[in-house]
């Protein structure tokens, strides 16, 4: 069988056109506004800083792609779309653009994935694309989650950087549990990026 | 823990940003216990309007923008060349003069009334895009060292699995040698070159041909 040759990530670039997705504060909780709908769970709201190598605010850096499973631990899939683990109300996926280098989730806590033997601490995947690279693509986990512990994904990495992919509880935000995630590019207490599926 | 590790990423030759912002650690590879959280599987996508995939004016019956008018166009493949049927494919491209509508393009070039530079548009049923554009200008990144951007059309791919975020480059554009993105694109550098073609819609130049395949490594395991 023949295999074509893939297109190649390229930046996004500092121009990425806002209107096409949502600035500032994504809402996976309620997506359709001003509809009597909301995904069940937990409400959380994540504040997100992107530091660069001097410790700033990475400035203009373009668009975040969330994703997470749904307040049952379960992630849509193609082969799961119509079971009773779906949340319709809940997407679980969202594109935020950031101008200051701050963003924010407002969404639900993912619940605990179990898939066979495989356990997975509760947790937000993140897509960066950002002028200045392509792509890079890190989980976040929940201080306060116990699960943290025996999660393969943070006990593959050494142990002084799991702290880093680890959101913190700060005080309640209009009712709502409240976390906030220092993501660093480059530099000291630089966060963790994952590689692709083929390495 | 891993011992083995993913890949170093390198730097874009006189990209500030990109020394600003690419890690230095080398990536850390997913164990595979943790390999399918990694991938959205997006269904729903925004519908675009009628008429926004023609950039050469802001709607339907608008006077046109300046500037040669050129259609793009592509399928939208996976590896094994099928289509990627119904995606979301989203372009931006500065104007005749190498200005972004973006608000935060610093240029010193004019806006043009008639163009917004900004069209999305969704695969046909065999995978097929078109758009219709005005050929970007390059235009000067860098006044400090005198490095400019050559001409290109961002592209973004969203829908079910696929996710893709490059750029189309312009054959036989003097910019590219010394263009950061375009060098770090490597042995692939070609195939992000659109290929020139006729076009038989009135008042239009020509166009580019530029199909886009998503895989290698952005394909994901529900493939």
């Amino acid at each position: 069988m023949t295999e074509l040759l893939p297109t190649s990530d390229d930046t996004v670039g500092p121009y990425f056109p806002p209107c096409f997705a949502t600035t500032g504060r994504l809402n996976l909780r309620s997506p359709v506004d001003g509809l009597n709908v909301s995904a069940a769970g937990t409400p959380v709201r994540v504040y997100v800083q992107m530091i660069d190598v001097f410790g700033e605010r990475a400035q203009g850096c373009s668009l975040v792609d969330v994703w997470q499973a749904n307040a049952s631990g379960v992630l849509r899939r193609p082969d799961n779309l119509d079971s009773d683990a779906i949340d319709s109300y809940f997407e679980g996926f969202g594109r935020v653009v950031s101008r200051d280098g701050t963003f924010e989730i407002d969404t639900v806590k993912p619940g605990v994935i179990v898939d066979g033997a495989v356990t997975r601490a509760p947790h937000i995947t993140l897509t960066f694309f950002c002028d200045g690279f392509n792509r890079l693509v890190t989980q976040f986990f929940f201080e306060d989650e116990p699960l943290n512990e025996s999660d393969p994904l943070l006990r593959s990495l050494p142990a002084e950087l799991r702290p880093r992919l680890m959101a913190r509880r700060i005080a309640d935000v209009d009712g709502v549990a409240a976390y906030s995630l220092q993501v660093r590019f480059r530099g000291g207490d630089e966060t963790p990026f994952f590689d692709d599926l083929l390495s | 823990m891993t011992n083995s590790f993913g890949r170093k990423l390198v730097i874009g030759p006189t990209d500030r940003t990109s020394e600003q912002r690419t890690p230095e650690s080398a990536l850390f590879l997913i164990p595979e216990a943790a390999r399918e959280s990694f991938v959205p599987y997006v269904t729903t996508i925004p519908i675009p309007r009628v008429g926004e995939n023609d950039l050469t004016r802001i709607a339907p019956g608008r006077p046109l923008a300046e500037g040669e008018r050129i259609e793009v166009s592509g399928r939208l493949l996976d590896e094994r060349g099928r289509p990627i049927r119904h995606a979301l494919v989203e372009i931006w491209n500065a104007n005749k003069w190498g200005r972004y509508t973006h608000q935060d393009d610093p240029a010193v070039q004019p806006l043009d009334p008639n163009f917004l530079g900004v069209g999305r548009t969704l695969t046909d049923s065999e995978g097929n895009y078109r758009f219709y554009t005005i050929e970007p200008g390059a235009y000067l990144a860098r006044p400090d060292i005198g490095r400019w951007r050559p001409k290109h059309i961002h592209f973004s791919i969203l829908g079910r699995s696929a996710r893709l975020v490059t750029q189309m480059y312009f054959p036989g554009d003097q910019y590219l040698e010394k263009d950061p993105s375009f060098f770090l694109l490597g042995d692939a550098q070609q195939r992000h070159i659109g290929i020139a073609t006729s076009s038989n819609v009135d008042g239009f130049s020509g166009g580019y041909r530029f199909d886009i395949v998503v895989g290698g490594r952005n394909a994901t395991f529900f493939e």
